[in-house]
């Protein structure tokens, strides 16, 4: 796969140290790339509507905006977003809660390296 | 360890810390105002993130410790669930954030324990006896029961397949009801969910092995279903069998009569299969192309800013030296590029120096935690007020000040401030106030430490002065205030009888006042009796890089902050007057201490009557210049030759071993010699010691 058709990803979480974790995984492979990163919600939908990602990492926990509200808004520009939720434990409600406003996935923290792989592998590779 | 993993142990480590501090903040927020739920929603932010990062660095009972306190806070979200037993929550969270706080001191320092779990589980049994609620169930809904009518007319249509797909989810799913509600609904979008095996009541509770069939009716071929189950995470196998439809109804049967008998079929074709009508309000909003969102701050180590200022500095001064050489070959086209490139300097010179600034509010608000904790060991009640948190200052300076602030926070609550009933009676109010208050005015930062407590007792200090054996009984009643004030910043003297229970030190505010003037500043002490006492210490804003005045004396070059110079006079001989022995000199009605920097410094040994004769000849050449503290405190210094001005980078020097005094340190001028910079601040206070010392005469106003 060519450099120019790598997956463009956007990674959003509050904890500088999850978006640093992801963002090596995902820069990592040969076929996608981190795009862009953002702290919370409201962050997020601005850097979506500009960077238009092929897919959405999704903290739920946020300050300003949580994943939740997000998601959902998220969905209204363009429900075809493909996001997947980075949950903590016990967050099973909040994770579901997700789902139905359209996440497509979760992967739960701490996360290991392959199930990054797995998701990006699933959802962007096999599909498109 | 690698040094990747060093780097990924340094952000846990900065970023833990910074969301420790936070928590502490808000957990003082919290007590102060119970009712606010703010600080619970912060802290469980705070809780949640630490919970992510402990478990990401493998301290596994951590992330766990921080969950339950994530449980705990969610829980409490409502003033109703916490106002039961507010004193024993306040104390849970902080004791949580001491182990914390604690924890990554541990980590720092290179012991990487994880919680011992017997103390998880002691304290999770703790935040149990603090529990209210339980989280509420929810549900799940895309069984899609089909009555027999629907079913046969669906198998005349032909355009249906039958499935029973078999899935089994990996063992290590723990979301399993999301993780079927995602199954299923991927499922529904493409077909017809009818029944299961375990039956839908107990799936859509999540009440299964790992294993569960399905059944399930579509338009779309084996393959396709195979593929939109394997975009889904954790499951283990799958497998899509296409059966009979007879087999099928056998299946179904069961769960499609008990929903008959409550009547919530719906429509069959409009309700079930909502095929591609539903991307009616996608992409209309997607080419607003707002602010992109930037990210505003990086975080910098201090180690690396550090060493930017370093090479900065030598930047200078090697650009002092081309200067030099630029000057002596009178270039044209040089110079005006070298002026440039000059202008340059001094903006990326600002910046640097913005860099190594940080607002006081983050370090003073960690005081807060201090004052409770000692307002609660005291019995007594305190207002903390802070104020001036966005004044900014060198974070080496601010740390340096870290301990003589805390110093005398702990004096003013323990000393200054009267127990309640005193107050009482005092008719002051009883509950005390402290505060704590940052300023710039000139090239100086000052932090006010104020309470409204009882004064200093200048009675005790007299006692304590003649007991230990300072002045004698007669003196002692001479002294002014001002005297005594600074009597109770000299080494070992504190007012207190006995041993002093709670600080312990008999050290007291020497330690203060060494720190403060070790940073090039000063101590001022206004008390009054039974209205408080104030310190104000004063520092200068930053020391790295400053602007002097270059001066030459003997052979050897020197050069004071221009901050501290206040006038530049020619030298009279006959300006000279003597004070009880010492020399003074005059400028108009005022008569200022003079020192010749060579004697003071002890860089020659000239006999003084010697040197006057030497002055009368040369008299015409010295320069003196009128150098100040305050407004109170000033020199005047006798030089040879007043040079240019210049930006000079002050290279510490430091030596147990050095016999000069009150040098700040030196540089490397232009053409590479050394230059001396004096420490006026240092060199004015000594002076006026030893001279109060001398008894000879009081410091000139």
């Amino acid at each position: 796969m060519s450099k120019n058709e790598k997956k463009r990803i956007l990674v959003v979480d509050d904890a500088a140290f999850t978006r640093n974790m992801l963002k090596k995984i995902i820069n990592n492979t040969t076929y996608t790339e981190v795009v862009g990163e953002a702290e919370n919600g409201e962050e997020a939908i601005k850097m979506y509507k500009q960077l238009k990602p092929d897919l959405v990492t999704m903290d739920l926990v946020m300050p300003i905006k949580g994943g939740i509200e997000t998601i959902e808004d998220l969905m209204k520009l363009d429900n075809n977003a493909t996001i997947i939720c980075v949950s903590a434990l016990g967050q099973e409600a909040l994770v579901l809660e997700a789902a139905k406003k359209g996440a497509k996935d979760f992967i739960q923290k701490p996360f290991k390296n392959d199930q990054v792989k797995d998701v990006l592998d699933r959802i962007l590779v096999n599909n498109k | 360890m690698s040094s990747k993993e060093n780097k990924d142990m340094e952000l846990f480590i900065k970023e833990a810390e910074d969301i420790i501090e936070e928590i502490e903040e808000s957990i003082l927020n919290l007590e102060e105002d119970f009712k606010n739920n703010d600080p619970v929603e912060r802290l469980y932010f705070s809780f949640h993130n630490l919970k992510g990062m402990t478990g990401m660095v493998g301290f596994d009972n951590f992330s766990k410790f921080f969950h339950l306190l994530e449980n705990l806070l969610d829980r409490n979200k409502d003033y109703e669930a916490r106002s039961k037993n507010k004193k024993q929550f306040i104390e849970f969270l902080f004791e949580s954030h001491d182990l914390m706080s604690n924890f990554i001191d541990n980590v720092k320092s290179g012991t990487h324990q994880d919680l011992n779990i017997q103390i998880y589980n002691e304290l999770r049994s703790k935040a149990n006896n603090l529990e209210t609620s339980a989280p509420s169930e929810y549900d799940i809904t895309f069984f899609k029961p089909i009555s027999e009518e629907q079913l046969s007319s669906a198998k005349v249509s032909g355009k249906y397949n039958f499935y029973k797909i078999s899935i089994e989810i990996q063992a290590s799913c723990v979301f399993k009801k999301v993780r079927l509600f995602i199954i299923f609904r991927a499922l529904n979008d493409i077909g017809r969910i009818c029944s299961s095996d375990p039956s839908p009541n107990l799936l859509e509770k999540g009440k299964l092995d790992n294993a569960f069939e399905v059944y399930f009716m579509s338009e779309e071929s084996s393959q396709k279903i195979e593929n939109v189950i394997d975009e889904i995470l954790e499951i283990e196998t799958r497998k899509v069998t296409k059966i009979p439809v007879d087999e099928f109804f056998e299946r179904v049967k069961k769960f499609s009569q008990e929903f008959e008998k409550s009547g919530v079929f719906g429509d069959f074709e409009e309700k079930y299969f909502p095929t591609s009508q539903s991307s009616a309000i996608s992409s209309q909003i997607i080419d607003n192309f707002d602010d992109l969102s930037k990210i505003t701050s990086v975080k910098v180590d201090i180690e690396t800013l550090e060493k930017l200022m370093d090479y900065f500095g030598e930047l200078v001064i090697l650009k002092n030296q081309i200067s030099q050489i630029l000057t002596q070959a009178r270039g044209r086209q040089g110079s005006r590029l070298f002026d440039d490139m000059d202008k340059l300097f001094l903006e990326i010179q600002e910046i640097i120096f913005k860099l190594k600034l940080v607002r006081v509010g983050k370090t003073f608000r960690r005081y807060r935690r201090l004052v409770r904790d000692v307002a609660e060991e005291t019995g007594k009640k305190i207002t903390f007020i802070l104020s001036g948190l966005d004044v900014e200052i060198d974070r080496k300076v601010l740390e340096e000040l870290n301990s003589p602030i805390i110093h005398l926070l702990r004096n003013a609550i323990y000393h200054g401030i009267e127990d309640i009933k005193e107050r009482k009676r005092m008719s002051k109010d009883p509950i005390g106030t402290l505060r704590l208050e940052s300023f710039r005015k000139a090239g100086s930062i000052y932090i006010k430490i104020e309470d409204d407590g009882r004064g200093l007792d200048y009675e005790k200090i007299r006692q304590k002065a003649v007991k230990i054996g300072i002045y004698s009984p007669e003196e002692v009643e001479k002294l002014s205030e001002k005297e005594l004030n600074e009597l109770i910043f000299r080494k070992g003297f504190s007012t207190l009888k006995g041993a002093d229970q709670i600080s312990g030190r008999g050290m007291g505010l020497s330690i203060v006042s060494e720190k403060v003037e070790e940073l090039g500043g000063s101590v001022e002490l206004i008390t009054q009796k039974d209205k408080g006492t104030q310190f104000i210490l004063d520092v200068p804003f930053s020391r790295a890089i400053l602007k002097a005045q270059l001066f030459q004396v003997g052979g050897d070059l020197f050069a004071i902050p221009i901050e501290n110079i206040k006038q530049i006079y020619f030298y009279k001989r006959q300006n000279i007057d003597y004070v009880k022995g010492v020399e003074h000199y005059r400028i108009d009605s005022q008569l200022i201490p003079l020192v010749r920097v060579d004697e003071y410094l002890g860089f020659t040994n000239s006999k003084h009557s010697s040197e006057l004769d030497l002055e009368q000849t040369n008299s015409h050449k010295k320069i003196a210049i009128w150098c100040k503290k305050d407004e109170n405190k000033s020199v005047i210094l006798v030089v040879d030759k007043i040079l240019q001005q210049m930006e000079v980078v002050i290279k510490p020097f430091k030596s147990k071993y050095s016999r000069f005094r009150s040098i700040l340190g030196v540089t490397i001028t232009g053409d590479g010699s050394i230059c001396m910079i004096i420490d006026v601040i240092d060199l004015v206070s000594n002076l006026s010691k030893e001279l109060s010392q001398n008894q000879t005469v009081n410091v000139i106003k």
